[in-house]
């Protein structure tokens, strides 16, 4: 709670940062999922690891607009962690694990606090936080390939999406060796933005008006995800169809499993 | 004074305890530590440590070549990322391409030559020596001197232009019985029926996709990995609008502008039937049709009268596409101008036939979409290298245009095409007593398995390799793909092996290591001093002729620089046959007819279409990085292997459930899938997935050949199998 209330009386000082992603250019070709997985040393699964207890911080679905062949239309939505400036999964963490940073308002979890409640995961509207169920374990030789900033997560523990904390992290030692407290617009963006080969996301400091997604973000084809609910996330999506705000809203989690198809 | 302790300070001291512990941390904090203790093992791997720093170099995984910049730990990549606005793909990886730098360290990695020993469906490996292979080579050549069928010594590679492709070449022209051979069911072979119509061998045409403002795709997975990924994203990025003329629901069909979604096989009915109109209607250009093509009034005369049949009512019978939409099509190829035609074809259920490809290619003719400045546009070859250039090579031959059982010996080049390659299409071509196949592979995956021995070769980013242009790069292009690690002690490279096994038989070797030989390419490339060299170091593009040295032009394209030729201004002349040259109008009409028939809903023992699918770069078996997990078994985002999609009226109709385990029968054997129900699958079709091999991914201790659905695809004559009759068998 208070981090939430140093967000709200600083953020005249320190960025918010956000995402729009743009449902009408997204192709499907899961380039962010695994560019995620590879800048945030996620495992590959274990023979035995199914859809349910997967680890992808970075999930894709293909939404469908729900009429038979041959009427069939669909979307691609990359779900992850919707930074919600109201945040339910800080508020059940009973080890503080979960933090909103006041500096970036990025919603970070803290793997070594985390004692693996999974609290978080059911208070998450969005479904976007991934419990660790096995030891991390990479073909033998392949944990060279590991990216130096991020820390593999042991068992036991939750984690999802955090905006790429780690470039995060290196972008502001960067401007802080070069003498400067403020970082440009194209000096920190995630792993996903930057492999999106149709540029179907885009990342930025809400809170600045000059930036890209500040303009992106006053577009009357903008929506949130479950907004109805109140936690404010900072990612939106944008779409100019109306079937796919309404299927993406209503049907991403609750019909899955008829909605998803390959 | 003194109290005794009795009974009831005992129960206070626990009591008080019981109640202090709830206010102390210690309990929660041992919970916590313990949490930690049971969570941290010695075996949770630790980054490497060490100077970050930045390479570039070219991915191979597949043909398409896009260029990476890696982000290294000293020596070691950990991570690659394409390079923003580079002009050939836009800066643009494809999911495979992020992980190319795990497949060094790949589970099913080989590291000595070995002999795989076959039992049922298992598979086990001894080692051996490179001189074994060598000897049992040089025994088959040496006994089967006889030019005859049965006596066929054959090199695969489904990359060829490569320059290891030349050394296979030389190699096997000197040779008795020596054959270089292709599956043909790589995308290139997907524009045979282009350069049928043009008439033309030596041509080469790329797109300029770019410019495009309608692609109108047959089955091409446009947004899927085709050609150079990065351009066709671009190009949509840029509004280019798609409409694809397929039966699934693809990624691309999700996406594009318009799904047409035609029976299966029916394709070039549908593009005939757009010719049609184009015809009758006066869509066409002729005045600028007639002067680029000196018989076009003969030739459109006899096509019209070929197509007569195919009136837009009969073409919605047979394709299922409504009349009026079809008109529609036709009208809009030339408003949402310029329209290109793309003759593609899906990952796993391979290549259309040359006729279907004739049929569909012509549509670019009628567009006015060939020749220099156009959507189709005439490009360079790239140069050999001295080499080869005035060395005999033995010629390209396609597997399918072969006799069954000619070949005796079969050395595999395992650089993949991305593309599904059902074994039967080879194994009908070996010998049936005792064939020798030899693989040249990095991994015991994909084809590998089916070999007989294996000579360990390099892998991605472990050799200095050559990437000759994209089939869809529309002017010749030139990249080396510098290495990053040394490969282990007994990698071999291909050409090493070759001039092992020239030196063993008595035959001329080739010059020098296979980098001096990719070095010589390059020479000859900037003796042309022709185009320009992508510096990605600073993002600028210089003039060929404004370099120096050979060396320097070397040393450019050694650290991931790539070399991209002028546009052809002038293409060769060509006279145009929409029949395609191999064919004259009652051929054409003949094989149309045959096609025309093909959907099997009147069959009754049959009455379903079997139409295989898979993404490119995963459906050929071959290794692909293990996050791949995160798109198939993980998410399911993608459909794994034996996953069969069904519309639930199909289903009902066969009395099955979703998720239900069932077989499929065909007329080659029947195979046990998982029933998925989908309401935008066609009714009548039933859609099999091809994805990635278990041992492909993580490798497994036990190999074993696994059983996939081109395994029950029926195979034709020219190596087609995109549409099989099956049904479904009992659970």
């Amino acid at each position: 709670m208070n981090n939430r209330n140093k967000v709200t009386q600083d953020n005249q000082k320190h960025p918010r940062y956000g995402m729009v992603v743009d449902l009408d250019k997204c192709t499907g070709c899961g380039t962010c999922s695994l560019a995620c997985a590879v800048e945030n040393n996620q495992q590959p699964a274990t023979p035995d690891m199914t859809n349910r207890t997967g680890n992808t911080w970075m999930r894709m679905y293909k939404v469908h607009n729900g009429k038979p062949f041959p009427d069939s239309r669909a979307v691609f939505v990359p779900m992850f962690c919707q930074q919600c400036d109201d945040t339910p999964c800080l508020y059940v963490c009973p080890q503080n694990a979960v933090e909103l940073d006041p500096m970036t308002g990025i919603v970070a979890q803290i793997p070594e606090r985390c004692f693996g409640c999974r609290y978080c995961m059911a208070a998450c509207p969005y479904e976007s936080r991934y419990f660790n169920w096995w030891d991390p374990v990479w073909p033998e030789g392949m944990e060279k390939t590991l990216n130096p900033d991020v820390s593999p997560r042991m068992r036991g523990v939750v984690e999802k999406c955090n905006f790429c904390h780690g470039r995060w992290q290196r972008a502001r030692a960067k401007a802080a060796s070069e003498g400067r407290r403020e970082l440009r617009e194209d000096e920190y963006i995630p792993a996903c933005v930057e492999c999106c080969p149709t540029e179907a996301l885009t990342f930025g400091n809400l809170d600045d008006p000059k930036s890209k997604i500040a303009k992106l973000v006053d577009d009357p084809n903008i929506f949130k995800i479950l907004g109805r609910l109140g936690t404010k996330p900072k990612v939106y999506y944008r779409t100019t169809r109306s079937w796919v705000r309404n299927a993406v809203d209503r049907n991403i989690y609750s019909e899955t499993k008829e909605t998803v198809h390959g | 004074m003194s109290k005794r302790f009795n009974r009831r300070d005992v129960m206070k001291i626990v009591g008080g305890g019981i109640a202090g512990m709830v206010f102390t941390p210690i309990p929660w904090k041992l919970i916590d530590d313990l949490s930690i203790w049971t969570q941290n093992w010695s075996w949770i791997p630790v980054p490497l440590k060490g100077d970050i720093n930045y390479k570039y170099s070219i991915c191979t995984i597949c043909s398409a070549g896009c260029p990476v910049r890696a982000r290294n730990v000293g020596t070691q990549p950990v991570s690659l990322w394409g390079i923003k606005n580079h002009p050939v793909n836009n800066g643009a990886l494809c999911p495979l391409g992020f992980g190319g730098h795990h497949l060094a360290f790949h589970p099913a990695r080989l590291r000595h030559p070995v002999k795989i020993v076959h039992e049922k469906n298992k598979i086990s490996t001894e080692k051996v020596s490179c001189a074994d292979i060598i000897s049992l080579i040089r025994k088959n050549i040496e006994s089967k001197q006889t030019p005859q069928t049965g006596n066929l010594i054959a090199m695969l590679d489904d990359r060829p232009g490569r320059t290891v492709s030349y050394a296979y070449r030389a190699f096997l022209a000197q040779i008795p019985n020596g054959t270089y051979i292709t599956t043909g069911t790589d995308e290139t072979d997907s524009m045979q029926g282009l350069y049928e119509i043009l008439g033309t061998e030596n041509q080469e045409y790329g797109f300029n996709i770019e410019k495009a403002r309608t692609i109108v795709s047959f089955g091409a997975p446009l947004l899927e990995g085709w050609g150079i990924p990065g351009r066709m994203m671009h190009a949509r990025k840029n509004g280019c609008r798609i409409l694809q003329v397929e039966t699934r629901f693809s990624h691309t069909a999700s996406v594009a502008d318009r799904w047409l979604p035609v029976k299966p096989g029916t394709e070039a009915v549908f593009a005939l039937g757009l010719a049609n109109v184009l015809i009758n209607e006066n869509l066409i250009d002729t005045d600028k049709l007639s002067y680029q093509s000196a018989n076009f009034d003969k030739e459109l005369k006899n096509y019209k009268e070929c197509i007569a049949g195919y009136t837009p009512a009969y073409v919605a019978g047979r394709t299922g596409i409504k009349e009026e939409l079809i008109r529609e099509i036709a009208r809009e190829m030339t408003t949402e101008t310029p329209s290109l035609v793309i003759c593609g074809r899906e990952p796993a259920a391979g290549p259309f036939s040359r006729e279907e490809q004739i049929a569909i290619w012509g549509l670019n003719f009628l567009l006015g979409n060939i020749g220099p400045g156009n959507l189709i546009v005439p490009r360079r070859s790239v140069p050999a290298g001295a080499s080869f250039s005035e060395t005999k090579l033995a010629s390209v031959k396609k597997i399918s245009d072969l006799p069954d059982h000619s070949i005796r010996v079969l050395m595999i080049d395992e650089a993949e095409s991305g593309h599904a390659i059902p074994w039967q299409l080879i194994e009908r071509k070996l010998v049936a007593d005792n064939p020798l196949v030899i693989s040249m592979s990095p991994y015991l995956a994909g084809m590998t398995k089916r070999a007989d021995y294996v000579i360990p070769a390099p892998t991605q980013y472990e050799s200095c390799q050559d990437i000759p242009p994209s089939f869809d790069s529309q002017t010749a292009t030139y990249a080396v793909s510098a290495p990053f690690y040394t490969p282990p002690e007994n990698v071999i490279q291909p050409t090493e092996f070759l001039n092992r096994l020239a030196e063993d038989i008595g035959i001329e070797k080739t010059n020098g290591s296979y980098t001096d030989m990719i070095k010589e390419r390059t020479a000859e490339i900037y003796e042309k001093k022709r185009g320009w060299i992508y510096i990605p170091h600073n993002g600028r593009l210089i003039e060929t002729a404004d370099v120096f040295t050979g060396q320097q032009f070397w040393s450019h394209l050694n650290n991931g620089g790539y070399w991209i030729d002028e546009p052809l201004e002038q293409a060769d002349n060509y006279s145009i046959s929409l029949f395609g040259i191999s064919h004259d109008r009652g051929s054409f009409e003949k094989a149309l007819r045959q096609i025309d028939k093909s959907y099997p809903s009147e069959n009754t023992t049959y009455p379903l279409a079997l139409v295989p699918f898979g993404w490119r770069g995963v459906v050929d078996s071959g290794p692909v990085t293990p996050l791949i997990t995160k798109l198939y078994q993980e998410t399911e985002f993608r459909k794994g292997t034996n996953r069969a999609l069904i519309h639930p009226e199909t289903g009902g109709f066969s009395r099955l459930r979703d998720g239900a385990q069932t077989t499929i029968v065909t007329d080659s054997g029947e195979l046990q899938v998982r029933i998925e129900f989908n309401d935008s699958v066609m009714p009548g079709v039933v859609h099999v997935a091809l994805g990635p091999d278990q041992d492909s991914i993580t490798g497994v201790k036990e190999v074993r050949i696994k059983e996939n659905i081109l395994s029950v695809c029926s195979l034709k004559d020219n190596g087609t199998w995109r549409m099989t009759p099956a049904r479904i068998g009992t659970v």
